[in-house]
C-alpha cells in the first residue's frame, strides 16, 4: 500500500515547547529596540496641553504676577493630586487583572522612573514656578503614567477575549 | 483571522509594544516549532524566531490581509532561518546550472508502513540545499515559485533539488521500506 506523504504533512507537527526564558529573553530585546515617532493623538494631546498652559501662563505673567504665581502653585497642586489619585486607581485596578508578573514589575518600574523624574521636575518647579516649560513637563509626566496604565488594560482585556477563543496559525 | 487580530496588528502599526507583546505570546509557540525545522539548535532556534518578530514589528506596515497574519510572519521566520543557515555559508544555488534537466513528476507515493518520523528523519539526512527544499516543499507546503523567491534561486534549481531529494529519499527509506516488509 501507498500514499502521498504530502497529505501527511498537511496534519500539524505537535508542537515545540519554547526555553523557559524565550519571554524575559524576548521583552528585553523588544525594549531595546529604536522606538519611532510618537503616536499623532498623544502628539496632538501634548499641544493642546501646551496652547492652555501659554494661554494661562501669558496670563500669569503679564497681569499679576506675585499674587498669580502662588495661585499657579495652587492650581498645579490641584491638577497634581487629581492625576496622582487617577493613577493610583488605574494602577490597582491594572494589578487586579494582570496575572504576569514580568509585567507588573515592568510596569512598576516605569512609573517609578517616570516618578524619579516628576521629582526632580517639582524641584525645579520650586524655584521657578512660572516656567512653562516645567509646568508643561510635570503635566506631561503624570499624562503619561496615566495613559500607559490605560493602555495596558485595555490590552490585557483584549487578550482575555482573544484566550477564549484561542487559534494558532502556524 | 479573528476581529480582535486585526484590532491587535492595527495596534502594532502605531508600535504599542503590549500589543507587540500579544502577538508575540499568540504566535510564539508555533514560529518556533517552525523555527526548529531549519536550526537543530533549540536556542539558535529561539533566537532566529525572535529576531523574525522584531523585523516582522519594524515591517508590519508592510503586512496586506491577503495572506494571514501567521503566514506572513511564518515567510519572516523562515527567512530569518535561512539567513543564519547562508551566515554558516551554506550555498542553496547548484554551480552547475546546465545539469538542470528535471521531469516534473508530481509522484509522492510512499510506503504506507513509514511513519512521518522515519520520512522526517531521512530528510535530516539529506545533502543541505536538497533538505532544504523538501522541508519548504513538503512541511510548510510552498510552491515552487514561493521556494525559488525564498531562497532566491531560479524556479528551475527549486524543481532540480526537490526532484533530487526525492530520489535520495526513495533511497534512504529503501531499506527500511524492506525492513517493514519482510
Amino acid at each position: 500500500m501507498k500514499r502521498d506523504i504530502r497529505d501527511l504533512f498537511k496534519e500539524e507537527d505537535d508542537l515545540k515547547s519554547l526555553p523557559n526564558h524565550h519571554r524575559t529573553d524576548f521583552l528585553e530585546k523588544l525594549s531595546k529596540q529604536p522606538k519611532k515617532k510618537l503616536n499623532r493623538f498623544f502628539l496632538l494631546k501634548i499641544a493642546a496641553v501646551v496652547l492652555v498652559l501659554l494661554a494661562v501662563g501669558y496670563g500669569v505673567v503679564y497681569n499679576q504676577p506675585e499674587e498669580e504665581v502662588s495661585t499657579m502653585v495652587a492650581q498645579i497642586e490641584a491638577v497634581e493630586a487629581e492625576y496622582l489619585k487617577n493613577i493610583e486607581a488605574e494602577w490597582k485596578r491594572f494589578i487586579a487583572i494582570a496575572d504576569d508578573e514580568v509585567l507588573v514589575a515592568r510596569f512598576k518600574k516605569k512609573l517609578a522612573e517616570l516618578d524619579n523624574d516628576y521629582q526632580e521636575i517639582s524641584v525645579q518647579f520650586k524655584t521657578d514656578s512660572n516656567n512653562i516649560l516645567v509646568i508643561e513637563a510635570l503635566v506631561e509626566n503624570l499624562q503619561t503614567r496615566l495613559q500607559i496604565l490605560k493602555d495596558i488594560q485595555e490590552h490585557i482585556k483584549i487578550l482575555n477575549q482573544n484566550n477564549e477563543h484561542y487559534e494558532n496559525t502556524i | 483571522m479573528h476581529q480582535t487580530d486585526t484590532t491587535i496588528i492595527e495596534a502594532c502599526k502605531k508600535d504599542n509594544e503590549l500589543a507587540q507583546i500579544q502577538i508575540y505570546d499568540r504566535y510564539c509557540q508555533g514560529m518556533f516549532t517552525v523555527a526548529c525545522r531549519y536550526l537543530s539548535n533549540e536556542e539558535d532556534a529561539k533566537d532566529a524566531m525572535q529576531e523574525g518578530f522584531l523585523k516582522a514589528f519594524l515591517n508590519i506596515k508592510k503586512f496586506q490581509p491577503t495572506a494571514t497574519f501567521g503566514a506572513w510572519l511564518k515567510r519572516i521566520i523562515i527567512n530569518q532561518c535561512l539567513d543564519v543557515l547562508r551566515q554558516r555559508s551554506l550555498k542553496f544555488s547548484d554551480d552547475d546550472p546546465e545539469n538542470l534537466q528535471i521531469v516534473d513528476d508530481e509522484n509522492w507515493d510512499f510506503d504506507t508502513t513509514l511513519t512521518k518520523a522515519d520520512i522526517k528523519s531521512a530528510i535530516a539526512q539529506l545533502k543541505e540545499k536538497h533538505k532544504i527544499v523538501v522541508k519548504l516543499y513538503l512541511m510548510e507546503g510552498y510552491d515552487h515559485i514561493e521556494i525559488s523567491e525564498i531562497l532566491d534561486i531560479p524556479i528551475k534549481t527549486s524543481r532540480t533539488h526537490l526532484s533530487r531529494g526525492k530520489a535520495q529519499l526513495r533511497e534512504i527509506l529503501k531499506p527500511k521500506y524492506n525492513e517493514a516488509r519482510y
